[in-house]
């Protein structure tokens, strides 16, 4: 006899149909599972066959054949194990299943030895794709349920074991999981509790980081340890612009992949903030693997990515960072696929200004030769360096300077100015596709960057005096332009131009 | 033979001494016959190195000794012809030639003979060389990684000795020596009669850019001053050649302005040398308690004398202070009427010592945005610079 159950691969991000049939014939005993299926879903034959066995159903002495199709799609992952031991329980007439016109059903989920239903990685983007190719209902692991739930329109029917998820797909869906709100969700999302009110002094670093956060701009800070540069890092989502629905469904999705959601949050609510160690890997920090997954830089979308210590990462891993900062995405091809993951990320990179880290402090003196000095710059690539819009100095402040002052701007205030802001750049450059200043080619910084004339006068004379390259230059009238849409103004004036040259980049200067 | 035995000495550095010993004078030792020498020199041994890995010690060890040897078989003879084979511009002079520097003759082991190079041809090498004997130079020396302060006081220094005329002595390394001979070749001097406006003494050969960082700089001072070396060409950097260098800087200069070193500094070894020969010696104090300013302070409390600007130096060696017309770099920077309250403010809170946005937001009740653009207006019109840790600091004041 011939089962059927669907069910849904993904390859990143990009769910693809998947069709379960099993075959029960009287022949010599065997189970097997074609359909190119990896090892662990080969080995799933094991997972059903005791979970069977120990729900008190049959596994008889038959010959049983498991065919996944399309065939020529590779297979990955436990997630098949629940639609293989429904399609076995309907071939072997243990299961009617309750096709009452409705439209069929589909499962996904790992099956524990004593047939317990586990979660599984990606249960959004399954959700997702499984509705979008006109699925009535997805029966799937209790703890996928609030996932799922978030996509509209879709029955989502959990099961907490093999029997429970016989139930379901026999009544042709029992008990679905309750729709989720995602605007309550979001607006349930408590303020971070990292706030800038809580640093004292360096306003000048705060003033940069707003306006970074405010044009999407990339920032490197150079200061010595214990400045505080994780610590005004750690505050930046806190003053970017609140998420959307969409975006939270698009940060949801890349962490449900990864398997990074944590149990009882089936949402991302806030920006994330990824700040991996020095020593990771190339496909660590970018994606890869033999499986692509998303690597920092895709779990940072819409979020911060912040490296410490910047010239201490992997040249590899570095100079990986070009395309998915120039794109906002990163694909990674396969042999037989290729997965495009999002990464629109604000890189956040922060150094010492020298090996030993005390450059240019006032208390401490730098021990470190030229040579060291300039073997540790280099490690740092024009080219990387070119997509990094603001340079700040981040000096120690001793602790007498932070007693005694007046509690700094909370980080609210500022998110309110960076909101206000972001809405000019967006009505601005509402015909390009573009939502930021950072993200504007040349043409874009040609038509939108209007410069008064002694704001062009300044301009020019930094670029004789200052020896700025073109490139250089366009990064200071796209900073520029973000000051102006803090300051409200439509024509980027004199002392504009003249803060954004404070945040340039001073390599090939004279002098420096 | 002078130029032969020059190259020789190239890498066996006590060999001329020796034979100085052996004969009486030098002239005894260039009437020699040339396979003499040769016997005689075998006999030295190589210098050890004393640092560095085993197996990149015998690396060097062995080209050096190749060349070494090569140079030995080639004999007074070939080694000249080769000489004349060099491109233009390239010059040797040896110690019993009209050409060679006078000062030099004060060291107790002059160089033998003096590698040169500097503008396009033959006839500008020798009026360059034959324009240093007699003008006074001044050698600026230091530390390789300087701070802010010790680069702002070697370039105005080299800078304003330039407009005055006098050529700068230094060795074309990192930090203080860079930046001394940048500003020189910077300085809008009127060169009095060929003379470079700069003058690098090199510790490898003098066609050989070491370190590879100032390779423009070199191309500078080839096309503009004078390059120096006693080693042969193509003879590679060392660390013991460069002390070697240290003494004929000391010697070339009437006076040596230290500007930044710490205790154990190569320019104490230029300064002790100058002592020796009776020149001048000068230092700019640096803050107390920086290691950077421990050398010269320490010199100070010895007995060498202050040097806070280019009048200093031009009293110390006996050269009339003659202002050749002030330029509108030598002026501080004026508070021009057209600069608006901000600007005012800022410029006098920097008057006083280098400060942060931050610091200069607060002194002059500014925001920190206002602040940041007026100092980096300040810094693009050339009276601030930026420092390291993000002070600025005013310059010529």
């Amino acid at each position: 006899m011939l089962a059927r159950i669907e069910t849904e691969a993904l390859n990143g991000l990009q769910g693809h149909p998947v069709v379960v049939e099993a075959d029960v014939v009287p022949a010599a005993p065997a189970f097997s599972v074609v359909g190119l299926p990896d090892a662990a879903v080969q080995e799933s034959r094991e997972r059903v066959r005791a979970a069977i066995v120990n729900s008190s159903y049959q596994f008889p002495s038959r010959r049983i054949t498991v065919n996944l199709a399309p065939a020529d799609l590779r297979k990955e992952g436990p997630s098949f194990d629940l639609p293989i031991a429904l399609a076995f329980l309907s071939a072997t007439g243990q299961v009617r299943d309750g096709a009452d016109g409705r439209g069929p059903l589909a499962a996904v989920g790992e099956l524990g030895l004593d047939g317990s239903v586990r979660p599984v990685a990606g249960a959004l983007a399954i959700a997702q794709s499984l509705r979008a190719r006109g699925v009535r209902g997805l029966i799937l692991p209790a703890g996928n349920a609030g996932e799922a739930a978030l996509v509209p329109g879709l029955e989502v029917y959990p099961a907490r074991t093999l029997t429970e998820a016989v139930t379901q797909l026999e009544a042709g869906g029992g008990e679905a999981a309750a729709p989720a709100d995602l605007d309550s969700l979001l607006a349930a999302a408590l303020d971070d509790e990292a706030d800038f009110a809580d640093i004292i002094g360096q306003e000048v670093v705060k003033r940069a980081l707003e306006i970074a956060v405010a044009g999407a701009h990339n920032v490197l800070m150079t200061g010595p340890p214990g400045a505080g540069k994780t610590m005004l890092a750690r505050r930046l989502p806190g003053i970017m612009p609140p998420l959307t629905r969409e975006e939270a469904l698009e940060i949801t999705r890349v962490h449900s992949v990864a398997g990074l959601l944590p149990p009882g949050q089936p949402l991302v609510v806030r920006r994330p903030f990824r700040a991996p160690h020095h020593s990771i890997s190339s496909p660590g920090l970018i994606g890869g693997g033999g499986t692509p997954r998303p690597g920092e830089v895709s779990l940072a979308h819409l979020g911060v990515l912040f490296l410490d210590e910047f010239p201490e990462y992997r040249l590899a891993a570095l100079e990986g960072l070009r395309q998915p900062l120039e794109d906002g995405e990163v694909t990674i091809s396969r042999r037989l696929t290729s997965v495009t993951f999002p990464a629109r990320l604000m890189l956040v990179a922060a150094m010492n200004p020298c090996p030993c880290g005390f450059r240019g402090d006032r208390e401490r003196e730098c021990v470190c030769s030229g040579h060291r000095l300039q073997q540790y710059r280099s490690r740092l690539s024009g080219p990387l360096l070119d997509r990094i819009d603001l340079r700040l100095d981040v000096p120690r402040v001793p602790p007498a300077a932070r007693r005694g002052r007046r509690p700094s701007e909370a980080s609210a205030a500022i998110r309110a100015r960076v909101g206000r802001a972001r809405d000019r750049q967006v009505r601005r450059l509402a015909s390009t596709g573009v939502y930021a200043n950072a993200h504007m080619n040349a043409r874009q910084l040609r038509t939108s960057c209007r410069l008064d004339p002694a704001a062009a006068a300044l301009l020019d004379q930094a670029y004789d005096r200052m020896r700025l390259s073109a490139r250089a230059a366009d990064r200071v009238v796209k900073v520029a332009r973000t000051i102006a849409d803090l300051d409200g103004s439509d024509v980027i004036a004199v002392q504009h131009i003249g803060e954004s040259l404070s945040y340039r980049d001073r390599r090939g200067e004279p002098g420096a | 033979m002078c130029v032969w035995l020059g190259t020789l000495a190239s890498w066996r550095p006590g060999l001329i001494g020796r034979l100085v010993r052996e004969c009486r004078t030098t002239a005894a030792v260039l009437a020699q016959d040339p396979a003499d020498i040769a016997a005689f020199a075998r006999r030295e041994v190589p210098r050890r190195r004393t640092r560095g890995g085993e197996a990149a010690a015998s690396v060097e060890q062995a080209t050096d000794e190749g060349r070494f040897a090569a140079a030995l078989a080639a004999g007074p003879g070939v080694t000249l012809q080769r000489m004349e084979s060099r491109p233009p511009g390239d010059l040797v002079v040896a110690w019993n030639e009209p050409l060679y520097p006078d000062q030099l003759r004060d060291l107790p082991d002059p160089p033998l003979c003096l590698f040169a190079r500097g503008g396009p041809d033959g006839a500008a090498v020798r009026t360059r060389l034959a324009a240093i004997a007699d003008a006074p130079l001044v050698s600026v020396v230091g530390t390789r990684s300087p701070s802010a302060y010790g680069e702002e006081m070697a370039r105005r220094l080299a800078g304003d000795l330039a407009r005055r005329g006098l050529a700068v002595v230094s060795g074309l390394a990192l930090g203080i020596d860079a930046v001394a001979q940048a500003a020189a070749l910077d300085a809008p001097a009127p060169s009095p009669a060929g003379l470079p406006r700069t003058v690098s003494v090199l510790g490898c050969g003098a066609d050989v850019v070491y370190p590879r960082r100032n390779l423009r700089l070199y191309e500078r001072v080839v096309r503009d001053g004078l390059i120096l070396s006693e080693f042969a060409w193509g003879v590679s950097a060392r660390a013991w050649r460069f002390p070697a260098r240290n003494r004929v800087m000391a010697a070339l200069g009437r006076a040596v302005v230290l500007v930044e070193g710490a205790r154990r500094s190569g320019g104490r070894i230029t300064v002790a040398h100058a002592a020796d020969l009776g020149r001048e010696v000068l230092c700019v104090p640096g803050e107390a308690g920086r290691r950077l300013s421990e050398a010269p302070n320490r010199l100070i409390a010895e007995g060498a004398r202050v040097c806070e600007s280019v009048d200093d130096v031009l009293a110390a060696i006996g050269v009339p202070s003659v202002r050749p017309g002030e330029t509108a770099e030598d002026a501080p920077p004026s508070v021009c009427p057209s600069h608006g309250s901000a600007v005012r403010d800022v410029l006098e809170a920097l008057q006083d010592a280098p400060a942060t946005v931050d610091e200069l937001a607060r002194r002059c009740a500014l925001s920190v945005a206002a602040a940041a653009a007026t100092v980096s207006g300040l810094e693009i019109e050339g009276l601030a610079r930026r420092e390291d840790g993000g002070r600025y600091r005013l310059l010529r004041v």
